[in-house]
């Protein structure tokens, strides 16, 4: 099951953090690590990672550095979570939960009710 | 995983991918960020095209799969756009960036124009355009330019590099000091820029920590060091210790400022980054772009120190002096009236100065030549001549003196001035100059290339109190009681053309130029040209020389050309 691109949007950020709070990771690498870690449910547009890749680095959540791939000498940028990202992400996960229970709560009773 | 270089997208790969890049990326503002995301996502594409290819799609359908994945071009173009907007920030940053190069051409084109190097035009009007057409973004015009421009520098190095090879040692002292100051205002630049925030948090933080207060204080350690030191040897009369210490010293201090130069240039490049100057990383062109530019700072300083040289005369070589010659200088100066009871007291060195003395006129009117603000300074008129029937008439005498420096000898052009000059000078001037047991002294330029030996006067030092006698301070000069001035017959080669100015003593073959004893300035002192203490018993009659003019630069007359000039 895919889920809608607008829901999906507002916590790509968080997404994002999840995701590089393991290690530090590229755009490409992000983006199918998402997919793999939610069994194909998030499928961003790929394009629209790199704006908000950017910026969480602006805000100072993310810190980046080049690298050269040994394989195939291909340029990439990795992104690496900042303490301050993770202070983000431990804020973002709260609310989320928070967020997430209080849907739990209101859908479940709804679809208990039906 | 290694550190990467920093290729821009080419056409040739991918006319899609880089057409998607460019479409994305075309409103962000930085050039800097612009080429980052360029690279990042046209990375991202390559990925894509061959995990595509790895699950069998044809290379057409996974180019285009890859970009469509992607998603709406526009959409993130917009994102892009609205995170990196043109702010008054970056058109500051970018005002900045295009002051600091033309500062930088600027300094080039400076040293390029005072050396009077080939190429200097062509080098400083391309530096101009450049900082024109990179202030409007005409980028073609630009990049026409900087092609002018690069092979202008490239011509310099080569003429940069025989030039460091030809350096004088006192020229040297000089450039180690101008190296000390140029960097430390270029570290402080730096500073007060990335102080200020232009500059990302990675490279101010890079920049400081490279930095540290250490080197901060070896840069402050060492512009004082040679200060005080300069200041306290000179109080204490001890330049030729200084001048010494120096020499010793002289290969270290190179390298030192030298590494000073690199770590300044080093922590500059931040900032250059960080102005969307340079690329944030290095490749190997830009590797080598930063190498040239430390190079060319480097050469600059080389430069610099030896367009001062230039300002120096050469070294020539003292003529040697037999018995026999001393025997016949004695006799012409005892024929000249040179008193005998001085001439005794003279060593052999001394009297070999006297070699070639010839007939020295005076003004018999001992007349004031120039009346200025000063008053109360009476000034007198010596000239030297040479007589019509000279046999040796490419030689220039009492002039030109050898000055012994280092082991080093100069050709001067000047006068001498002992310490019992004082007895002889009038009480007013002696007390408004102060100078007891200097040694004044006019330095003289020879110029091989245009064959003129062109003698000034000003302090034309641009490089501080070395120990280099670029230009003459006469109020370094008078504290200087350790310098050495000798006179001596110096043989100046015929094709050479002796251009006077003021003050000098000038004679060449036929013409005479007489000594304009003028005060400047009270600044600087007056030349006096009393030759020596009873330089009333020694000097003659004139005969057929007369002063033509004394309102100008300097006195000219003609031998034989008394018709006009017969003294009144």
């Amino acid at each position: 099951m895919k889920i809608s691109k607008e829901l999906a949007k507002g916590s790509t950020g968080l997404l994002v953090l999840s995701v590089l709070s393991n290690g530090e990771l590229y755009g490409y690498q992000i983006i199918k690590t998402v997919e793999l870690m939610s069994e194909n449910v998030f499928q961003m547009n790929e394009g629209t990672l790199y704006p908000i890749l950017h910026s969480l680095e602006k805000e100072g959540f993310l810190t980046s550095r080049w690298c050269e791939s040994e394989e195939n000498s291909r340029k990439r940028k990795y992104y690496k979570i900042t303490d301050k990202g993770r202070k983000e992400l431990a804020a973002q996960k709260a609310e989320w939960e928070s967020y997430s229970r209080a849907v739990d709560k209101v859908v479940g009773r709804a679809i208990s009710a039906t | 995983m290694k550190k990467t270089d920093m290729n821009l997208p080419n056409k040739n790969d991918s006319p899609l991918f880089f057409a998607y890049v460019n479409s994305v990326c075309k409103g962000i503002k930085s050039k800097k960020t612009r080429d980052g995301v360029k690279i990042e996502l046209f990375s991202h594409l390559l990925d894509a095209y061959d995990r595509n290819i790895a699950t069998g799609m044809s290379r057409e359908d996974a180019e285009k799969n890859a970009v469509e994945n992607m998603g709406d071009t526009e959409a993130v173009s917009k994102t892009f756009k609205k995170l990196y907007p043109f702010s008054p920030e970056s058109f500051a940053k970018s005002i900045t960036s295009e002051l600091i190069c033309g500062i930088i051409y600027s300094f080039f084109a400076i040293i390029v124009f005072a050396s009077g190097l080939s190429w200097t035009w062509i080098f400083f009007l391309s530096s101009i355009i450049r900082i024109i057409t990179s202030i409007s973004h005409l980028k073609k015009v630009n990049r026409f330019f900087a092609v002018v421009f690069y092979t202008a520098i490239i011509n310099l190095f080569a003429t940069g590099t025989i030039w460091a090879y030809q350096l004088y040692f006192t020229a040297g002292v000089s450039v180690v000091y101008a190296i000390l100051i140029i960097n430390c205002t270029l570290a402080s630049i730096c500073y007060i820029f990335l102080f200020l925030g232009f500059g990302t948090l990675n490279s101010q933080q890079e920049a400081l920590k490279k930095s540290k207060r250490f080197e901060i204080f070896l840069y402050a350690a060492s512009l004082i060091f040679v200060q005080i030191g300069m200041t306290v040897l000179k109080t204490l009369n001890l330049e030729s210790a200084l001048i010494m210490l120096l020499s010793i010293f002289i290969y270290p201090i190179f390298i030192l400022c030298a590494v000073y130069s690199l770590l300044a240039i080093h922590r500059f490049r931040y900032l250059l980054e960080d102005l969307d100057i340079l690329p944030q990383k290095q490749n190997k062109v830009n590797r080598l772009f930063l190498a040239s530019l430390m190079l060319i700072f480097l050469l600059s300083f080389f430069a610099v120190g030896y367009a001062s040289a230039r300002r120096q005369p050469k070294a020539v070589t003292p003529i040697y002096t037999s018995n026999e010659e001393l025997a016949d200088i004695k006799e012409n100066m005892l024929a000249l009236g040179f008193p005998m009871e001085r001439l005794e007291e003279l060593t052999d060195e001394e009297i070999s100065k006297y070699r070639g003395a010839y007939q020295m006129y005076i003004d018999a009117n001992d007349e004031d030549i120039y009346y200025s603000a000063l008053d109360n300074i009476s000034y007198t008129t010596y000239a030297f001549y040479l007589p019509e029937d000279d046999d040796r008439p490419q030689r220039i005498r009492y002039i030109m003196y050898l000055e012994y420096q280092d082991n080093q000898k100069f050709l001067r052009s000047g006068l001498y001035f002992s310490p019992s000059y004082r007895s002889a000078d009038p009480e007013d001037a002696y007390e408004l100059n102060e100078y007891d047991g200097a040694y004044y002294r006019i330095l003289c330029d020879v110029d091989d290339e245009t064959k003129e030996i062109i003698p000034f006067y000003q302090n034309s030092s641009s490089l501080g109190d070395s120990n280099t006698p670029i230009g003459c301070d006469f109020n370094f000069l008078n504290d200087s009681k350790n310098r050495r001035a000798y006179f001596a017959q110096t043989v100046i080669p015929s094709e050479y053309t002796v251009k006077p100015t003021y003050g000098m003593v000038i004679s060449s073959e036929n013409d005479i130029i007489l000594i304009n004893c003028k005060y400047y300035s009270q600044q600087y002192y007056g030349l006096h040209t009393l030759w020596n203490t009873q330089v009333e018993d020694y000097f003659f009659e004139y005969e057929n020389v007369y002063p033509r003019s004394y309102n100008h630069g300097y006195i000219y007359a003609k031998i034989g050309d008394d018709s006009e000039n017969s003294p009144s």
